[in-house]
C-alpha cells in the first residue's frame, strides 16, 4: 500500500516539475528516462519477482520500435496502430522464442536470452533493405493523441509520464494478486510451487510475455519520439544496463527501481564525455551491490540509518 | 578475448611465440583465480542469480578496461605457422585453422585425462554434483572453484589466443565466440564433451554453408537459429540421453 502512495505523490512532482522546467534538454531527458524506466518496470516483473534472468531484454525494445517504424514509414499505418502490431508482432516472437528457452534454468537461461538480443541486433544490422542497416532508420513521424500533436517536449514529457505511472500501478497491482504470489513462490521454491499446483512453466511464460510487452511498446514509443532509430542503441550494452538498473535498485523493489533507473538513465546523458567509462562503471556497480548490498538501494538506505 | 589481446601485446615486445602464448594463458588464469577469491568466494548470501548477474558485471567490467587500454580497434596477429595459407586439392585455406583443430584435439584429450584419471579431476566432478557431500570427504570445495576458474580461464585464453590470427583481437570479439560455444554444447547435449565437438562440427558447417549460399551478413545468425531450434525439438541435446538441468 505504502507503494502506491510513495508513487502517487511522485507523479504529482513530476507533473509539477513539467509545469516550471522550460529547458527542453531536461524535458528531454527526463523524457528518455520514462521510457527506459517502462522497459526496467517489465523486466523487474521477469528479473525480481519470477526471478528469471533476460540478458536479451534490448532485443526485444528493437523489435517494438523497428516494427512499428517499418509499418508506418513503409506502409503508411497510422503510428498507434503501427505501435500495436508492433506489440503484437513481438508477442507472437516471445511466444516461439519463450516456449523452449523458459524450460531452462539459471545460467542456460542467460546465455540463451543473450543470444536472442544478439539475433535480434544482427538481424537489424544486416537486413539493410528493411531496417536501414548499421545507419539507422530514418524519418519516423511523431505521435499524436486525439488529434493533439505530440510535437515538442513539454506535450512528450506529459504524456509519456502519464503512462509510466499508469503501467507501474499495474505492475503494482499484478504484484498484489494471486498472480504475483505465485511468481514470488517460484523465484523462492521453484519444487514448492510445483507442489502447491502452480504450473511454473506457464506463470513463467505469462510473466515473460508481460515484460515483453513492456519493452516492445517503450520501443515503439522511443521510435515515434526520436524519429530516428540504429542498432546500436539496442544492444548488448542496453541489455546489461537494464539489468544493472534493477540490481542497483533491488530486484523486485518499485520504488528502489524507480529511483535508480532515473538516475542511471540520466547520468550518461548528463556526463557523456564519460561515454567510454559508462561499461566500467556499470560493472563495478553490479559487482559492489551484489557483493555488499544485494537488495540493492533499500539495503544502502538501512545502512546509513545505522551509522 | 582477453588471451588474444594479451598475447598481441606481448607479441609487440619481440618475445617469441611459444612464451607469449603460456604467459597469456597463465596470466588469465591467474586473474580468474583472483576475480573467484576476490569476488565470488566473497559475496554473502549468494543465490545461483546474483552470480550471474556478478559475472555479467566482471566481463564488461573487463571488457571495458580493455578498451580504455588497448583501443577499439582490431588488431591483426601472425599466423603462428612460417606459410600463412596451405593448399590441399586446390582447397586454401590459412595454416592457422590446423593449429586451432591441433589444438582442440589436444585440449579434449588432456581434459579427459584430467577428468577420468586423476584424483583431482574426480574431485572436481564431485563437487560440481554435490558440494555438500564433496566438504563432508573433506574436499575444500571453495578451493576446487577456484582451481576451475583458472582451468577455464586458462583454456579460454588459449582459445583467444590461438583464433586471434584468424579473427584478429578486438576487445569486443569474446562475446560471440563465448555464445557459438554455448550454442555448441547446447546442440551436443550439456556435460558431453563429444556431443560439443560435434554440435560445434554442425554449427560452422552451418555457418560456412549460410555464409556461402546466403549471405555472410547472417552467417553468425546460423548458429543461434539451429540452437533454438534444438532447445525446442529436442532439448537434452542431440546427443545426450541423460537428464538435463531443466523443468
Amino acid at each position: 500500500m505504502k507503494e502506491r502512495y510513495f508513487f502517487a505523490v511522485l507523479f504529482i512532482l513530476i507533473i509539477f516539475l513539467g509545469f516550471f522546467v522550460k529547458n527542453p534538454f531536461i524535458l528531454n531527458m527526463l523524457s528518455l528516462s520514462a521510457i527506459t524506466l517502462i522497459v526496467v518496470t517489465g523486466l523487474n516483473l521477469l528479473l525480481g519477482f519470477a526471478g528469471q534472468i533476460s540478458l536479451g531484454h534490448a532485443g526485444f525494445v528493437a523489435l517494438g520500435a523497428y516494427i512499428s517504424a517499418i509499418a508506418s514509414v513503409k506502409f503508411g499505418v497510422n503510428p498507434w496502430i503501427a505501435i500495436l502490431i508492433a506489440v503484437f508482432a513481438t508477442e507472437i516472437f516471445a511466444i516461439f522464442i519463450g516456449y523452449p528457452t523458459l524450460k531452462l534454468k539459471s545460467h542456460y537461461l542467460a546465455m540463451a536470452t543473450l543470444a536472442i538480443g544478439e539475433i535480434i541486433n544482427i538481424v537489424t544490422n544486416a537486413w539493410v533493405e528493411a531496417t536501414g542497416g548499421p545507419q539507422g532508420f530514418v524519418g519516423i513521424p511523431l505521435l499524436s493523441v486525439f488529434g493533439f500533436a505530440l510535437d515538442n517536449e513539454v506535450k512528450f514529457y506529459f504524456f509519456i509520464w502519464s503512462l509510466t505511472f499508469i503501467l507501474i500501478f499495474l505492475s503494482i497491482n499484478l504484484i498484489d494478486s494471486k498472480f504475483g504470489r505465485a511468481l514470488k513462490t517460484i523465484k523462492s521454491k521453484e519444487n514448492a510451487a510445483y507442489a502447491f499446483g502452480i504450473n511454473v512453466h506457464l506463470y513463467k511464460m505469462i510473466v515473460f510475455l508481460i515484460s515483453v510487452f513492456y519493452a516492445a511498446l517503450a520501443g515503439g514509443l522511443y521510435a515515434f519520439y526520436i524519429g530516428f532509430i540504429s542498432p546500436s542503441s539496442f544492444g548488448l550494452t542496453e541489455s546489461i544496463n537494464y539489468i544493472t538498473m534493477i540490481v542497483v535498485g533491488g530486484m523486485g523493489n518499485f520504488v528502489g527501481v524507480f529511483i535508480s533507473s532515473v538516475i542511471l538513465s540520466i547520468l550518461p546523458n548528463l556526463f557523456a564525455s564519460f561515454e567510454d567509462y559508462w561499461p566500467i562503471i556499470n560493472g563495478l556497480l553490479l559487482i559492489f551491490v551484489i557483493m555488499f548490498t544485494p537488495n540493492g538501494l533499500k539495503d544502502i538506505f538501512k545502512w546509513t540509518k545505522k551509522q | 578475448m582477453l588471451g588474444g589481446i594479451i598475447e598481441f601485446c606481448l607479441l609487440k615486445y619481440n618475445l617469441p611465440l611459444g612464451v607469449s602464448l603460456l604467459i597469456s594463458s597463465l596470466s588469465v588464469a591467474v586473474i580468474a583465480a583472483l576475480i573467484h577469491k576476490i569476488f565470488i568466494s566473497q559475496t554473502k548470501n549468494a543465490t545461483e542469480l546474483s552470480l550471474i548477474i556478478m559475472t555479467v558485471g566482471i566481463s564488461i567490467t573487463i571488457k571495458g578496461s580493455v578498451m580504455l587500454l588497448a583501443d577499439k580497434d582490431a588488431h591483426p596477429v601472425d599466423s603462428f605457422l612460417p606459410i600463412a595459407h596451405i593448399s590441399v586439392f586446390g582447397a586454401i585455406f590459412a595454416s592457422q585453422y590446423l593449429i586451432v583443430i591441433l589444438f582442440t584435439f589436444l585440449i579434449i584429450f588432456l581434459l579427459y585425462l584430467f577428468f577420468k584419471k586423476t584424483l583431482f579431476g574426480k574431485i572436481m566432478q564431485a563437487s560440481s554434483m554435490n558440494p555438500l557431500a564433496a566438504r563432508l570427504f573433506g574436499v575444500d570445495v571453495n578451493m576446487v572453484q577456484m582451481l576451475s576458474f583458472a582451468i577455464s580461464g586458462f583454456i579460454g585464453a588459449l582459445a583467444g589466443a590461438i583464433i586471434a590470427p584468424i579473427s584478429f583481437a578486438q576487445y569486443d570479439s569474446g562475446v560471440l565466440l563465448g555464445l557459438k560455444g554455448f550454442a555448441a554444447s547446447v546442440v551436443g547435449g550439456f556435460g558431453n564433451n563429444n556431443g560439443a565437438l560435434i554440435g560445434g562440427l554442425i554449427i560452422g558447417v552451418a555457418e560456412s554453408l549460410s555464409a556461402g549460399y546466403i549471405s555472410s551478413s547472417y552467417k553468425d545468425l546460423a548458429a543461434f537459429l539451429i540452437m533454438l531450434i534444438v532447445l525446442f525439438i529436442r532439448p537434452q541435446g542431440l546427443f545426450s540421453s541423460k537428464d538435463v538441468e531443466r523443468v
